[in-house]
């Protein structure tokens, strides 16, 4: 390996016969006077003079190849293999051609690609491209990460990726950004094991019921203890949901335009009707009451009142609905009515049932809490415990510094996915002024944002600008291509290579490190829940079917048609299959034409009976 | 329309009616030209073989192809580097390689004194010829090859450099390493001389443009000069008109038309008509202007570079 031709003080190109090149490798130039500089290989080439490219030159017949081939010559011998690489730190001066040039061994390179321990660092995957550091690997580093590749796994071959997580304190927050399918939520369970290893408290948000982590693979049942017990699963509306009387009426207003947008008269009629530490009843009677006072109106209830035989009670009911049309009957009907809708809506989602107990307690206990619900409820949930929980820790570290004893609450990492869905760019959503405040502030309390999204030009630029690390997974849209090479130090070839990028592998843009690095994700020790494929599910519903009806059906045999009803009979009573004869005969049919029973058709009858 | 001015082109329409008048194109049609060579030699049509046959014929033996190239540092010819290289190649991936570098800003520059430019011109080509014909030697002793194919002439490396042609031929019929020579170009007359003397500036491959047809041989026993001990014959091995020249040692001749047979297989129909194989070498072996440039950066110290090498047409404006 030789430098050759024209260097700078940043780039060179280097040529091999024998080797070819690995993009991202690091190589060492034996440059003396500037003390063997190291650089990474950012574009490979390799090409054959025996295949002319120019156009003046005709295409060699492939005949006279072949037959040069036969006679032992191997093309590929005369190929020639070029790279280009990148400087780590630019030279006072270039690099002198025909500098020759090696591969290095781990300890030279040690301090540009590990910043810390498997222990406690975040163990995500391995680095490309540094295989052949893998003999010189410290002991420590060695058999750290199982990887998977094109459904296969493999041992480690590379140096092992680890994130310093510590560093988030001077560098914070996290963002994954990749389109569909490049890898973002296997990315995003292996990040989230990492966390559980560490302890650290984490809250993810899950609309697509994909991260249970309850079912480990059989693989990694070494690294399970890791995973075991360190995370709770719970959903809005059954083990969670909003305490109605914590909420500020400001809380009330987003928590209501969550569920339904909010003209500017329902916002003054939730302003008005809305008191300091309503419950939920209190709140919900009060709305009732006033959408059925404004029904009646002033004169009706009047009416009423004058009837005979009420008793107290109604009288009492009457009097409080004037009341409250006294006080508040100037307000629009058909905005406490849209009130009065949201509201149900919320309720019968079950959001107000449970309060925010469980994760508290989750996170206190260094848990990942995993909170599930359908999409348009977490948008509403999450705004709000997000809010809750952050208060919480800023209170508690705010007193500290005060001197005052708190009551304990600790650091925490919050996961959003589809999170331009959260936080768009343009215009304003409940959740996106929390996760703003965090982004911008959330470092001097302990609390960090974990975003994914397809879009990341639809994610809010204040959000992005404050991710100090991103992932950067396989990209196509050439408007995201363009954002992420914006907001990231991602150079033209890098951007050029994001399109065909293999799931799993990403660039890694990060202020803790200080480069950018190109990694594979590791296979995750964890798998969710319902990977079956539908069509698979489909077969073995059928055959599942089949296997039952069969079994039944023997003990029948011979079947003839004149026995059909006395099978559907069964066949209803025992297996709930409501088939009339048509469908019995259909299904008879088909499982002899499958060739699991026999069908012999005579001019008198057909009858049907077990295979030979 | 091209930017040159009225007085160039006028002499270029002179030079054009000049040229007709020499090489008429009536003059011999080829028909006309093929009964005369005919009377003369004999034309001999050969079949291409398959890869698999040409595998059989080599058997566990190669084949090499052997080429040089020279060039030099661009400016005054007192004052340049010049560069050598032969390379002998074979197909199961021996290489051989030689190099000369020489300066007139020396003593002892080619054995010559400065100033006599032909000489020099002509010396060039020896010590370029003498380095090819140590490789081939050096292949034939090292790798037993069934076959050696020289770029250019055996004639003419005959003529470069007497002492090591004996030795090589030695060695080649020793070994019984088949030897020949493919050349582009056939700039000889003594075909002219014989049946189209009313030509005299005609070379013979003017004589033979066009009369070929693809993948056929003219043999004419007299066209290597006596005492030479080659033979030499024409070949069409392209689809263009144009034939190439081959020789080989008249002490090999059983051998011919299997030699026809691998040169035909070997080179592309679309192509200069010479084997694949002698491009590739070619390819690998030519001293290119930015190789020049590049090495002397590399290796002369850029005093003596800047002082007594100075390229001054690379500080020119426009
Ligand atoms: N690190 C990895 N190792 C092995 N296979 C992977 C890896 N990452 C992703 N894959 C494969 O790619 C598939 C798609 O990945 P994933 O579901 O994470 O994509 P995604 O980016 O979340 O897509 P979407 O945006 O559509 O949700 C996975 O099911 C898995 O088979
Ligand atoms: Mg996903």
């Amino acid at each position: 390996m030789q430098v050759v031709g024209v260097t700078t003080q940043q780039e060179v190109h280097i040529v091999s016969r024998e080797r070819k090149f690995r993009i991202n490798e690091i190589l060492v130039i034996e440059d003396e006077i500037l003390d063997d500089p190291k650089g990474e290989v950012v574009e490979t080439m390799a090409y054959n003079r025996l295949i002319p490219m120019g156009f003046d030159r005709s295409i060699v017949d492939a005949q006279v190849i072949d037959t040069l081939e036969k006679m032992g010559y191997d093309i590929e011998a005369d190929e020639i293999n070029i790279a280009k690489v990148r400087l780590f730190e630019e030279a006072p001066f270039p690099i002198s051609t025909g500098s020759s040039v090696r591969l290095p061994n781990f300890a030279e390179v040690r301090h540009l690609l590990v910043q810390t321990t498997p222990e406690q660092g975040m163990l995500l995957g391995e680095i490309r491209g540094t295989e052949s550091l893998y003999d010189t690997l410290t002991s420590d580093l060695q058999q750290q990460v199982l990887m998977m590749e094109q459904g296969e796994y493999r041992q480690q071959r590379g140096v092992p990726f680890l994130f310093d997580i510590k560093k988030m304190q001077q560098y914070p927050h996290v963002g994954i950004f990749g389109g569909s399918g490049s890898g973002k939520s296997f990315g995003l369970r292996v990040m989230l094991e990492e966390l559980m290893k560490l302890r650290i408290p984490t809250i993810v948000f899950d609309p697509h019921f994909e991260m249970d982590f309850r079912d480990t693979v059989p693989e990694s049942e070494k690294q399970a203890s890791k995973v075991k017990d360190r995370s709770v699963v719970v959903q809005v509306g059954r083990e969670v949901g909003i305490s109605f009387s914590d909420l500020s009426t400001r809380d009330v207003t987003d928590l209501l335009g969550a569920a339904g947008h909010l003209s500017e008269s329902m916002v003054n009629v939730i302003q008005t009707l809305h008191k300091r530490r309503d419950s939920y009843a209190s709140f919900s009677d009060r709305i009732n009451n006033l959408v059925q006072a404004l029904e009646e109106g002033k004169a009706g209830l009047e009416r009423q009142l004058r009837q005979d035989e009420l008793t107290p009670v109604e009288v009492n009911r009457i009097q409080d609905l004037l009341k409250l049309l006294q006080q508040y009957g100037t307000l629009p009907a058909a905005s406490v009515k849209g009130i009065h809708w949201r509201l149900n809506r919320l309720e019968q989602a079950g959001l107000f049932q449970q309060d925010i107990r469980e994760i508290e307690r989750g996170l206190e206990q260094g848990k990942l809490v995993v909170v599930q619900g359908s999409t348009w409820v977490l948008q509403v949930f999450t705004t709000y415990v997000i809010g809750a929980l952050y208060r919480k820790r800023r209170e508690f570290k705010d007193a500290q510094t005060n001197g005052e004893e708190g009551e304990f609450f600790p650091p925490f990492v919050t996961v959003t996915d589809e999170a331009h869905n959260f936080a768009p760019k343009g215009f304003d959503s409940p959740a996106k002024s929390i996760l703003k405040e965090i982004a911008q502030e959330g470092r001097k309390y302990g609390v960090f944002l974990f975003l994914a999204t397809q879009r990341p030009t639809l994610l809010d630029e204040t959000i992005t600008a404050q991710l100090n690390t991103k992932f950067v997974f396989r990209t196509v849209r050439g408007t995201d291509i363009a954002t992420l090479r914006e907001e990231t130090d991602l150079t033209q070839e890098e951007g050029k290579r994001l399109p065909y990028l293999r799931s799993g592998d990403a660039f890694v843009s990060s202020a803790i490190i200080g480069r950018t690095v190109f990694i594979r994700i590791r296979a995750a020790h964890t798998q969710s829940p319902h990977i079956s494929n539908p069509f698979d599910e489909l077969i073995q519903a059928t055959q599942h079917q089949d296997e039952k009806v069969l079994r039944y059906l023997k003990k029948q045999f011979p079947i003839f048609e004149t026995d059909f009803t006395q099978v559907i009979g069964t066949l209803q009573k025992e297996f709930s299959l409501s088939w009339d004869v048509k469908r019995l005969k259909q299904e008879l049919d088909r499982l002899a034409s499958d060739g699991q029973i026999r069908k012999k058709e005579t001019p008198f009858a057909v009858r049907y009976d077990m295979n030979e | 329309m091209l930017p040159i001015s009225k007085e160039l082109k006028e002499k270029l329409r002179e030079i054009n009616r000049s040229l007709r008048e020499v090489y008429p194109t009536q003059a011999m049609n080829r028909q006309q030209a093929r009964r005369k060579l005919s009377e003369l030699g004999t034309f001999y049509a050969v079949e291409a073989w398959s890869p698999e046959e040409a595998k059989e014929w080599l058997g566990d033996r190669t084949m090499i192809g052997v080429d040089g190239s020279v060039n030099s540092t661009p400016g005054s010819p007192l004052r340049t580097i010049s560069v050598f290289q032969a390379l002998a190649k074979g197909t199961k991936g021996e290489e051989k390689w030689m190099a000369d570098v020489q300066t007139p800003l020396l003593p002892n520059f080619l054995g010559f004194q400065e100033g006599q430019a032909a000489r020099e011109a002509q010396e060039r080509g020896a010590l370029l010829s003498a380095l090819e014909l140590q490789v081939a030697s050096y292949a034939i002793e090292h790798w037993k090859p069934r076959v050696v194919m020289m770029d250019g002439s055996l004639l003419h490396f005959m003529i470069d450099d007497h002492e090591k042609w004996n030795q090589l031929m030695r060695d080649a019929e020793r070994e019984n390493a088949l030897l020949i020579g493919v050349a582009e170009e056939i700039n000889t007359h003594r075909l002219v001389q014989e049946i189209a003397p009313e030509f005299p500036t005609w070379t013979d491959r003017d004589l033979l443009y066009g009369v070929l047809k693809q993948g056929e041989v003219f043999i004419w026993e007299d066209w290597s000069p006596a005492g030479s001990q080659l033979w030499k014959v024409a070949m069409r091995t392209a689809s263009s008109p144009i034939p190439i020249g081959i020789d080989g040692l008249k002490s090999q001749e059983d051998a011919i038309s299997m030699i026809f047979q691998l040169v035909y297989s070997l080179t592309p129909k679309q192509g200069r008509g010479i084997p694949y194989w002698l491009d590739i070498v070619d390819h690998q072996v030519r001293v290119t202007n930015p190789l020049v440039s590049t090495m002397i950066e590399e290796y002369i110290d850029p005093d003596i570079r800047h002082h007594l090498l100075m390229l001054k047409r690379n500080d020119r404006m426009i």
